[in-house]
């Protein structure tokens, strides 16, 4: 079962995004706007042949059982096309000065294809070559505006964890693949599951989870993340909040709970306690920031964490809700990073005060900032509300301990709402002058404000129809844990 | 006469990669991190290897997969080495401490 030309379309988007992305490269540095516009057309063709893969319901194993096409691949693509496309729009005005502009968005493709090969990924060798094709064309993200000494600072911190959590992750690996002797997903979950627990079993996972957790910047490994979201150009913060960390949560699903099956109740145990911890110490943390950047990092963690709920409950139900909120935190945390940097752009300020009287002075700006962070909180009827009801529901009908799990998880819905608040008092309640508040020429801001909406847009919609999207998880979901 | 078997081969890929990891937390220059980070992927490559050769299932995965992880390791220290001239051009200095900015 090698590959054949029938199999080779389903490659397509992919093979769409390397080729623009090579093209975009050759391209002479004096465009500006070329690459951005071949970008876009490669993203929305690649969404049109997702679509059509994902609703004709293509299935197939090709290339050796290393690549599968089912509806869990295509949504994932899907997702992350979406949210790379948000990403690209809103970075037009950050590029009008950038000297690197081509290769960031040729960077930003590459990293989009890898995220896709995650979701299609049928064996190590696959899962491993895609997830290391995101994280090296994003370690150079940080530092693309060369001016910027922070984005420097940002760029060794993630390159350092990002590099070394790689190692420890393919520590791992080689210990499953020596225990079970294939590094196909598939066989190491039937070897695995007919084995009992051994103690390689145990080390291989502890290297396993500390090298993901890492990448999915979880407490006790998250420390990178508050100083490469925050030295990060926005535009970069967001994609590295938004969407690449998604991809280690693709990875976790399908290692951990496709293939660890095994060793499920150690599994649950170490993520319930590792999800209660990293909520609360994010959202505690995120309560003292001054940085609004450096506070949407630590309220980045805390989603993590609840992503990490759904994924300790363990059940169908739970994964698609933890598959859900993955969409909604990605649309909330692009949004958002987007709509600050409308707002401080000019100052290059991003502390609480340049929010002073912005619901005065640009009504339209505060409001959509507005929507994002009642989302973030999830307040109904956003999406960000139904990812998190989903997983509350599955955790109750396991019941037991998880019921204490879904209670902190609420809990900290609650506390996190309290800096969610903040800032939004901040900017319709407190009092500015007319030369402190902020001020928006549409012209500089124009495609962070675009970018917003966008993610504004989908948060409502989806969050006023979340049927669709909520049966397009079950479906992806019935794949992994059948 | 002993005869060399698998064990050797983990323990020695298990030191290596402890040697790699004790490197890659203490060490405070980028350089050293990088090399330090190099030891752990080789001892990855020798545990793959080692398996191999050695389990009764192999069907040459592992000599594949180590291929893999030499490539990604090579692109790993270019776009390391790359970002830790531009670190050195401004800062004229590679000490992780000096890097204090990013606080909270």
């Amino acid at each position: 079962m090698g590959i054949t030309p029938s199999d080779l379309q389903y490659f397509a988007p992919e093979i769409l995004l390397a080729l623009v992305a090579i093209v975009i490269f050759l391209l002479p540095r004096a465009s500006k706007n070329i690459p951005m516009v071949f970008a876009l057309g490669a993203i929305g063709l690649s969404f049109l042949g997702t679509v059509w893969f994902l609703f004709t319901g293509a299935n197939t194993v090709m290339l050796f059982g290393s690549m599968e096409i089912n509806a869990f691949s295509e949504l994932m693509k899907l997702i992350f096309l979406v949210l790379a496309g948000i990403t690209i729009l809103g970075s037009y005005n950050y590029l009008q000065n950038l000297r690197f502009a081509k290769e960031y968005i040729s960077l930003l493709l590459v990293a989009t294809m890898g995220l896709m090969f995650l979701g299609s990924a049928g064996d190590f060798i696959t899962l491993f070559v895609a997830f290391e094709l995101v994280s090296i064309s994003t370690y150079a993200l940080p530092i693309i505006d060369q001016k910027s000494e922070k984005g420097k600072e940002a760029a060794i911190k993630y390159f350092v964890t990002g590099a070394f959590s790689s190692a420890l992750i393919l520590y791992g690996l080689s210990l499953l693949y020596g225990l079970t002797g294939s590094v196909q997903l598939s066989v190491v979950a039937t070897v695995l599951q007919a084995s009992t627990l051994q103690p390689i079993l145990i080390v291989a996972m502890i290297f396993l989870l500390a090298g993901f957790g890492y990448k999915m910047a979880i407490v006790p490994f998250h420390l990178w993340a508050p100083d490469a979201y925050e030295g990060s150009p926005t535009p970069v913060s967001a994609f590295l909040a938004g969407i690449t960390k998604k991809g280690a949560f693709v990875v976790v699903l399908k290692l951990f709970l496709a293939t660890l099956i095994a060793i499920k109740l150690h599994v649950i145990l170490l993520f319930a306690i590792i999800a209660a911890l990293t909520m609360t110490i994010g959202n505690i943390v995120a309560l003292v920031q001054n940085d609004m950047k450096r506070m949407l990092a630590y309220s980045s963690i805390a989603h993590a964490g609840n992503i990490l709920v759904g994924l300790a409950i363990f059940t169908p139900l739970a994964a698609a809700g933890a598959i859900m909120h993955i969409v909604a935190h990605g649309l909330m945390a692009v949004g958002a990073f987007f709509g600050i940097e409308a707002v401080c752009k000019k100052k290059q300020d991003y502390s609480l005060q340049s929010f002073h009287g912005l619901g005065k002075s640009v009504p339209l700006l505060a409001l959509g900032l507005s929507v994002i962070l009642l989302s973030l909180a999830g307040v109904p009827p956003l999406l960000g509300f139904w990812s998190k009801m989903v997983i509350v529901i599955s955790a109750f009908e396991v019941g037991g301990g998880m019921i204490l799990l879904a209670l902190i998880l609420v809990l900290n819905s609650a506390l996190s709402m309290v800096y969610y608040a903040r800032l939004i008092k901040v900017m319709y309640m407190s009092p500015a002058s007319a030369e402190t508040a902020p001020k928006a020429k549409w012209g500089e801001i124009v495609s962070y404000s675009t970018a917003l909406a966008i993610c504004v847009g989908l948060l409502l919609l989806l969050g006023l129809f979340p049927n669709q999207l909520f049966m397009l998880c079950q479906a992806a979901v019935a794949i992994l844990l059948p | 006469m002993l005869e060399i078997g698998l064990t050797h081969y983990l323990l020695l890929g298990a030191a290596l990669f402890a040697i790699g990891l004790f490197g890659a937390i203490g060490k405070k220059h980028v350089i050293s991190i990088l090399l330090s980070i190099e030891l752990m992927l080789n001892a990855v490559n020798i545990n793959l290897l080692a398996f191999s050769k050695f389990l009764p299932l192999s069907n040459g995965a592992g000599e594949i997969f180590s291929i893999f992880v030499i490539v990604i390791a090579a692109a790993e220290v270019a776009i390391g080495l790359a970002i830790a001239i531009a670190l050195y051009r401004s800062k004229g200095s590679l000490d992780l401490d000096k890097f204090n900015l990013l606080r909270w």
